[in-house]
């Protein structure tokens, strides 16, 4: 089954449970993600999955919008001071609905795992074409083992790193 | 054919449950048949389903109403009254779930449900002789039933299950009808038989199969298999068929064919073949009623066989599915100029630049036929049509025109889906993406390192100081397995320097 949200909670009761913040992979794959960006104007950006906004202040675009399942997450993430920023409370699977033209980007960082989506990949392709613009950009970055998704877009670019014990896969589609 | 679901979640624990993926797979199988209500429905007509919930859950609203409303199915909502808004605590050992709220029920038909009745207290109705309870629980609550003045005139039998009475007092109430799921029958309106559906099940009547060609392009294959396993929609068998490479291929398609025994078979001829005779012979050996190619330096879009073959599927008459695509790699551009000639090219994301091809129309069948082919390789065929036109075979041109034109002059048709589900790859093999796609294997190589590691790790737990004969042998052939990944890890580092 998923794991639940109040196990998700009491990890984000933590500041940086994961030690992103001091952790060189970490600041390494921040920096991967932002170089790999396609360089052009961004407007509206969704970032899913941005915990207590590891990545979120570091995008591009004149509005962001974090979202994250855990409240706790949230609320930490809400102590950055950036007139960009806005930081919701969502599930991936109960998105608001977004700004009149759509995202021009979304990334999506560390969500579509088996613990936080199962066999619900179809249902997260059509969500996510439902928030992003036309010719939009989607950036997804996973630990490669775990990650089963495919996105119905031309990638753009792959790009396979070590992280920690393990491989990320990045992921750059246009809609 | 009525089908009845009750739970529809990422996961699937009994079976009960359809997991998302599973129900978006069931629900593509019926594009090509009439999904509708139940008061509209003909038993007698097989093209007709009628998709049904009990229960009726909340995960029904959250992770099936979405997927209805995406492929404009109506579906019916069987509710039983007393759980509205509750829990399914009652239910040992099924997991913990919630029932939808009256709200949530409002909002379902806003999606195109339509609620129907099953019961108020979910008794088991087959062996009781009291009219009394019987008529109790046909009875719908008021509040209840005006959540939908268009609902409420089908009953579902509560656990299947009726006896002579229960019918009589169906027949005698306002219901038009009544659903059982074992117990019915397909001729009568009062008990009418649904099927079960769980997550294996298969409503599709077409299967596909996919060849994946290579020769010498052991560097791209994993890309071209993994962007076939993503599917939205699966294949039913995948063959890696390789004409008899020098490089890495056969090591790579073993390590592929053995995480994914149930889908993935490889083949490899003994000498090269050439195209023609190596695809006429990977095609003998699937079983797909609609079969393809994918060469093993290119990738599908993970929507390819979802369009593809629902095209296929409405149209009888067609022979061949094919798509725009999308060139990339370094020599994309010079190619897509080649394109630009006659047919309209756009870029995207500026890296691809996307072909639009033709219609399938009289103008277009005679410029196929005469001047030139739009038909890529990679298109979906069906099986029959591939026999009758005699398989690939030689001429002076390329033998994928010559197949599709063989097939088109013996009257069958072909459909375009007007999206690039091709990336089609333009390069020389010292091309610089060849770094990124090394990335890949190497990715995989880790993978199939850590797991034998963890075979040899359990081996050894296994192995006592008396080592049997046996527990040698396995360990010596794990020992050798690993070997080999090391000498396909080093090859690639050769690759990369």
């Amino acid at each position: 089954m998923l794991q639940s949200l109040s196990d998700l909670e009491i990890w984000h009761s933590n500041p940086d449970p994961w030690g992103y913040e001091t952790h060189p992979d970490d600041t390494l794959r921040k920096k991967i993600l932002l170089a790999e960006l396609p360089t052009r104007e961004y407007a509206h950006v969704l970032d899913i999955g941005c915990g207590q906004g590891f990545i979120t202040p570091h995008l591009p675009g004149r509005y962001i919008s974090g979202v994250d399942i855990s409240a706790e997450a949230i609320t930490k993430a809400r102590q950055l001071k950036d007139f960009r920023l806005n930081f919701r409370q969502e599930s991936i699977f109960d998105l608001s609905l977004p700004p009149e033209s759509g995202y021009d980007l979304i990334v999506i960082t560390g969500v579509l795992y088996p613990q936080y989506i199962g066999n619900a990949h179809t249902l997260i392709y059509r969500i996510i074409d439902s928030q992003l613009a036309d010719d939009g950009i989607l950036v997804c970055v996973h630990i490669d083992e775990w990650y089963k998704a495919r996105f119905p877009y031309l990638m753009l670019k792959e790009h396979f790193y070590a992280y920690r014990e393990h491989t990320h896969r990045l992921e750059v589609y246009v809609k | 054919m009525i089908l009845m679901y009750h739970k529809i979640s990422p996961n699937a624990p009994t079976m009960w449950w359809v997991d998302v993926d599973s129900f978006y797979r069931q629900l593509h199988s019926l594009r090509n048949r009439k999904v509708v209500y139940l008061d509209d429905y003909d038993s007698a007509d097989a093209t007709q389903v009628v998709i049904t919930f009990d229960g009726v859950y909340r995960n029904v609203l959250q992770y099936a109403a979405p997927l209805l409303k995406h492929f404009g199915y109506p579906f019916e909502l069987f509710v039983t009254s007393d759980y509205i808004g509750k829990d399914n605590e009652f239910d040992t050992p099924e997991p913990f779930t919630e029932f939808a709220s009256q709200s949530e029920l409002k909002q379902l038909i806003n999606m195109g449900g339509r609620l129907q009745w099953h019961s108020r207290s979910h008794a088991n109705l087959g062996k009781t002789n009291d009219r009394e309870l019987i008529r109790r629980e046909l009875d719908i609550p008021c509040n209840v039933r005006q959540l939908d003045s268009s609902g409420f005139k089908w009953f579902a039998y509560p656990h299947g299950t009726f006896n002579d009475l229960v019918l009589d007092c169906l027949r005698t109430s306002h219901f038009i009808g009544g659903l059982s799921c074992h117990q019915g029958s397909d001729n009568n309106r009062l008990c009418l038989n649904r099927m079960t559906v769980t997550t294996d099940t298969c409503l599709s009547t077409t299967s596909v199969s996919v060849v994946i060609a290579c020769y010498n392009y052991g560097i791209y294959l994993i890309e071209a298999v993994e962007s076939v396993l993503r599917q939205t929609v699966a294949p039913q068998e995948i063959l890696i068929s390789d004409d008899a490479s020098t490089d890495d291929t056969p090591i790579i398609m073993e390590m592929l064919a053995k995480r994914y025994v149930k889908l993935i078979r490889t083949h490899r001829n003994e000498r090269n073949l050439g195209i023609i005779e190596h695809f006429n012979k990977a095609l003998s050996m699937t079983s797909g009623d609609y079969i393809c190619f994918l060469g093993a330096d290119n990738r599908f879009r993970s929507d390819y066989l979802e369009r593809t073959v629902e095209l296929l599927d409405a149209q009888p008459e067609a022979a061949i599915a094919y798509t725009d695509f999308a060139l990339f790699g370094e020599r994309a551009a010079l190619i897509a100029a080649d394109f630009s000639e006659h047919y309209p090219v756009t870029t995207k994301g500026g890296r691809f630049h996307i072909v639009k091809f033709p219609e399938f129309d009289d103008e277009s069948r005679r410029t196929l036929l005469k001047k030139r082919n739009f038909i890529h390789g990679s298109s979906l065929f069906r099986r029959r049509a591939f026999f009758e036109a005699g398989g690939y075979a030689s001429s002076t041109g390329p033998e994928d025109w010559f197949l599709f034109r063989r097939m088109i002059e013996s009257g069958w048709s072909a459909v375009r889906s007007p999206y690039p589900l091709l990336e089609y790859r333009q390069h020389s093999r010292d091309q610089a993406n060849v770094r990124l796609v090394s990335e890949l294997a190497l990715s995989y190589y880790k993978d199939e390192c850590k797991r034998l590691g963890n075979e040899i790790s359990r081996i050894k737990k296994t192995v006592s100081w008396r080592v049997t004969a046996p527990l040698r042998a396995s360990w010596n052939i794990s020992r050798d397995t690993l070997k080999v990944g090391g000498r396909a890890l080093r090859s690639l580092f050769r690759f990369k320097q």
